[in-house]
């Protein structure tokens, strides 16, 4: 008999349970993202959020520094060339500065460290194979007569004096005044010494842009005007095209969901006319390539992708609750309808979300130059959304004008 | 109006664009798909409507957090149950440590005539009576007969014996028919 009250009593639990009518409500669902949020905290999950902005910031500083190295590399390698082609014609012309280098041991080639002053030079040989082509026929010099043996050095010394002095410019010029050859109380001309110049960097502008952009997704097409500032610069890849990147905090505010008036009427709660909207600060991180459309780079055409930081991430669901009451009065049933606008606002933690590469960066610019060192840009732009951003997951997009103050070298 | 078109989409589809992190209407649309499901087999354990919106919200963060491993191919409901059921012991035993030792109720003599309240018996009298039982007692009544588990997997779930287990559950059904009749006796009488 217990049994079977026991069986009967499983079942009704079983099926009433799942009969039961629970609706879903907003503030449910409210209460589950924070939820989620919190648990995402102490996730992998952050630890992949680190990893791509990780990944993003050495992306950007090896790209920059692999181009300003392969630029800087074939700067050099071309001064080089070209130098050597004027050193060779030098050569022909200057046979007795020849003959000085075959004269040098190059056991005693200097090293950047020592002064110029203490190279050894072996005068006697000089003196020896330093011969005036106006003279060939003359196999002796007298060595006295070489007015500044210290610097008449061969190009051989000379170039890898240069080369282990590296970028010093004032080791260059040093040199550059102790090379005049006197023999037989004749000036030969000048050796044309080989000087790479220094490093230049291709970070050759820092620009600092303002704008007025408005924001556009499928719940707001009307949009609301906000405004970004930031810092950029540029890499000269050639003379047309551009590497830019650099940071840009974006102030955003959109309506991101709107179901529209829904009201359900089978259940007691219900919620009707639900909307979202976004109060969002974002920190944008671009990659762009600038293709210039004339050699003076009166203007340009940008292509990129950029990845977000949110440094604000506020959510507002606005919704009304409709609630229903009924009471018996007099055998009689009357019902209430209550309606309350209910608010609810979620936010995220700063930095708390990194989205990598969700938009598309196209933009115009026009360069109009202020002086040598100043320019100013006006750059029409659109970021279009490729995938959904924020931790609602939404599409937006933004356009507006970008005013760029450029900084150059 | 995306939304809606996400509440028509299968499970399967569902779970896809969740996995692929596409968007959180994906994971609203599962949400409000199961919502009601899963509050009607957490508000089994917890009693309370309060705890088990709780048991429930932990339920979706790791059916969302595991997705990876789901079978795509296998039954949503039936792992997200097991998650359910997983996620209310975990909230006892952050609670409670240690089994209660509660006293072994003495059989209840119930007569023919039950069935009738029983059928008329409603959610709120059924979580009147649960409520009422230890927790663990609860859980055990819960996962033997209404979830069809074996001792051996309860054991296993709860980390104690078959024996204890088997008594557990004994111990269950006593308490149940006793608050049945302590309940419902009125209604009980006049049937008979």
């Amino acid at each position: 008999m217990n049994e079977h009250f026991d069986n009967l009593f499983a079942d009704k639990v079983r099926d009433s349970f799942n009969e039961l009518e629970v609706g879903f409500s907003e503030s449910s669902w409210q209460q589950f993202l924070l939820k989620e949020k919190k648990a995402a905290k102490i996730s992998p999950l952050l630890t992949n959020r680190i990893l791509k902005f990780a990944a993003v910031f050495l992306i950007i500083a090896g790209v920059g520094y692999s181009f300003r190295m392969i630029v800087t590399d074939s700067e050099l390698r071309k001064t080089d060339q070209n130098q050597k082609q004027i050193v060779e014609s030098n050569e022909q012309k200057n046979p007795p500065n020849n003959a000085v280098t075959n004269g040098v041991d190059s056991s005693e080639v200097p090293s950047a460290t020592q002064q110029f002053s203490e190279i050894k030079v072996p005068s006697e040989s000089i003196a020896e194979s330093n011969i005036d082509p106006e003279k060939q026929e003359t196999t002796s010099v007298d060595s006295s007569k070489i007015e500044t043996s210290t610097s008449s050095i061969g190009f051989a010394v000379v170039e890898q004096i240069n080369f282990n002095m590296g970028d010093s410019e004032g080791a260059n010029e040093k040199l550059r005044n102790k090379s005049t050859v006197i023999v037989d109380g004749k000036n030969y001309d000048e050796p044309m010494i080989f000087i790479p110049k220094a490093r230049k960097s291709r970070f050759n502008e820092i620009e600092f842009h303002a704008s007025s952009l408005t924001n556009y997704s499928e719940a707001d097409p009307t949009s609301s005007l906000n405004y970004s500032g930031g810092i950029s610069s540029e890499v000269q890849l050639t003379n047309r095209i551009g590497f830019s990147s650099g940071l840009t905090v974006a102030k955003q505010a959109l309506e991101i969901e709107n179901n529209g008036l829904e009201i359900t009427t089978e259940s007691e709660l219900s919620e009707t006319g639900i909307s979202t909207f976004a109060d969002l600060v974002t920190l944008d991180i671009p990659l762009n390539v600038r293709y210039y459309l004339n050699q003076d780079k009166e203007a340009y055409f940008s292509l990129g992708i950029s990845s977000f930081l949110y440094l604000q991430e506020s959510f507002t669901t606005t919704f009304s609750q409709v609630t229903e009451l009924t009471i018996e009065k007099d055998g009689e049933q009357i019902t209430f309808r209550q309606v309350d606008e209910v608010n609810n606002t979620r936010s995220e933690e700063a930095f708390s979300r990194f989205d990598f590469a969700k938009t598309v960066n196209v933009s115009m610019g026009f360069q109009y130059s202020l002086s040598d060192k100043l320019g100013l840009i006006f750059e029409p732009y659109a970021k279009i959304p490729i995938a959904p951003l924020t931790s609602e997951q939404v599409r937006f997009g933004s356009g507006g004008l970008q005013v760029r103050f450029q900084l150059r070298n | 109006m995306a939304e809606h078109s996400q509440d028509s989409l299968s499970d399967k589809k569902l779970v896809q664009l969740c996995k692929k992190d596409e968007s959180y209407k994906a994971k609203k649309a599962l949400y409000k798909r199961y919502y009601q499901y899963s509050f009607s087999v957490a508000l089994r354990y917890a009693v309370s409507e309060e705890l088990a919106a709780e048991i429930v919200n932990d339920s979706f963060v790791k059916l969302f957090r595991n997705l990876d491993e789901f079978k795509i191919d296998s039954s949503l409901r039936s792992w997200f149950r097991r998650i359910i059921i997983n996620t209310a012991i975990d909230h006892y035993r952050k609670e409670k440590k240690h089994l209660e030792n509660i006293p072994i109720e003495e059989p209840s003599m119930i007569e023919d005539g039950y069935e009738d309240i029983i059928s008329a018996l409603t959610v709120k009298d059924i979580l009147r009576l649960l409520e009422k039982l230890p927790e663990y007692h609860r859980i055990i009544f819960n996962l033997y007969e209404i979830e069809n588990y074996s001792h051996k997997e309860i054991s296993e779930i709860l980390d104690i014996s078959v024996g204890t287990s088997r008594s557990y559950l004994s111990r269950a059904k006593a308490q149940l028919q006793k608050l049945f009749i302590a309940n419902f006796g009125e209604r009980y009488e006049r049937t008979l």
